[in-house]
């Protein structure tokens, strides 16, 4: 049964990806072009291309679109509840730990470690994303300029995405490619 | 806090984050954090290392913890399906209509800006998480030498979260005494 399948596929998906989309991805094709055939790697490759380019965890676009290019809506449903439930056991679990753990030992100070820890996996994703994205002069100044926008007037984040979003439609009808 | 708050939050959350789940950290955190005042910086940033010590859709897994600390068991419940209804529908709409919207200079004008915009807003977090420990010299070193291991050296960023935060563990210990 071929909602059963998707939905148990991205189940392992959800239960196995460590450290969000990025890591996703390569267990993603795995399941879908490498085990079941479900797609070529061009297919999967435009399908990476829209998951990151629409709004959304990447785990989950790449979820709906698969599940509804191979069975319809009822597989679009079936294989996003299968990625997102893991979480749901992940979670559990690691706040029960965290829970056990804080008998023990002090998880205040350990937590401390963390939260700085934390900064170089959000400076990789910076770095990652940026080094994408800031590929031309042009793009360069326009990241300059949000920054210093969003330093000086607080603006909301919102603001940043949705403003460098229009500049880049602006241009790229000035400038066709 | 109510349930359908919550949902509203992540709604607008899921809704602007492009290119992965990272992006979504710095919105969380201004709706969180900023904006409506319900945790201070450290709760939030306790809840985003939880969230990447688990395999799963690191979107979904915060959700769940946020939705949990914040409004229990239907907290939780409300803060995962605002996080994945966005997507789901927007997927849903684009695979049935227009999958070839990829190759239209209009969104691909967007989507390059807007990925400047969501380095912006990385870099300007990571800038902020890092204010208090500028003058901690080593910690800014095994911050950087993580960030290096991710980006440079495609070495999982689970593994670069202990390290570095076991690292950072130590030198406290060492300079406490």
């Amino acid at each position: 049964m071929i909602l059963l399948e998707l939905f148990w596929s991205f189940f392992k998906i959800g239960l196995l990806a460590f450290g969000g989309g990025y890591g996703a991805l390569s267990l993603i094709q795995d399941q879908i072009v490498n085990i079941n055939n479900w797609m070529n790697i061009e297919e999967f490759l435009t399908l990476i291309s829209i998951s990151q380019m629409t709004p959304g965890p990447i785990a989950i676009n790449s979820a709906t679109f698969i599940g509804y290019r191979i069975a319809g809506v009822p597989g679009s449903v079936c294989s996003t509840i299968g990625v997102v439930l893991p979480s749901v056991f992940w979670i559990f679990l690691i706040l029960r730990l965290l829970k056990l753990s804080s008998k023990w030992i002090d998880t205040s100070e350990v937590f401390n470690a963390l939260r700085l820890g934390i900064v170089a996996l959000i400076l990789s994703a910076t770095f990652r994303i940026g080094i994408e994205s800031i590929n031309s002069i042009f793009a360069l100044i326009l990241g300059i300029l949000a920054f210093l926008t969003l330093y000086k007037f607080k603006l909301s984040v919102i603001w940043i995405v949705l403003g460098t979003g229009l500049v880049g439609v602006i241009w790229t009808a000035l400038f066709p490619i | 806090m109510s349930p359908f708050r919550l949902f509203w939050i992540f709604v607008k959350v899921s809704s602007f984050t492009i290119g992965g789940g990272y992006a979504m950290i710095p919105v969380i955190k201004e709706f969180i954090v900023d904006k409506y005042k319900i945790m201070k910086e450290d709760e939030f940033l306790d809840v985003i290392v939880t969230a990447q010590t688990v395999p799963g859709v690191i979107a979904i897994n915060t959700a769940m913890i946020l939705g949990s600390r914040l409004a229990g068991l239907w907290g939780a419940f409300f803060a995962v399906l605002g996080a994945s209804l966005t997507p789901f529908l927007i997927i849903l709409v684009i695979a049935t209509f227009f999958t070839d919207f990829v190759d239209l200079p209009v969104f691909k004008g967007f989507f390059a800006g807007a990925r400047v915009g969501v380095t912006v807003i990385l870099a300007n977090l990571s800038f902020q998480l890092l204010k208090k420990s500028l003058k901690r010299y080593l910690v800014l070193m095994v911050i950087a030498a993580g960030t290096v291991a991710i980006v440079f050296f495609n070495i999982s960023s689970i593994w670069i979260l202990l390290l570095c935060s076991a690292l950072i563990y130590i030198i406290d210990r060492r300079l406490a005494r």
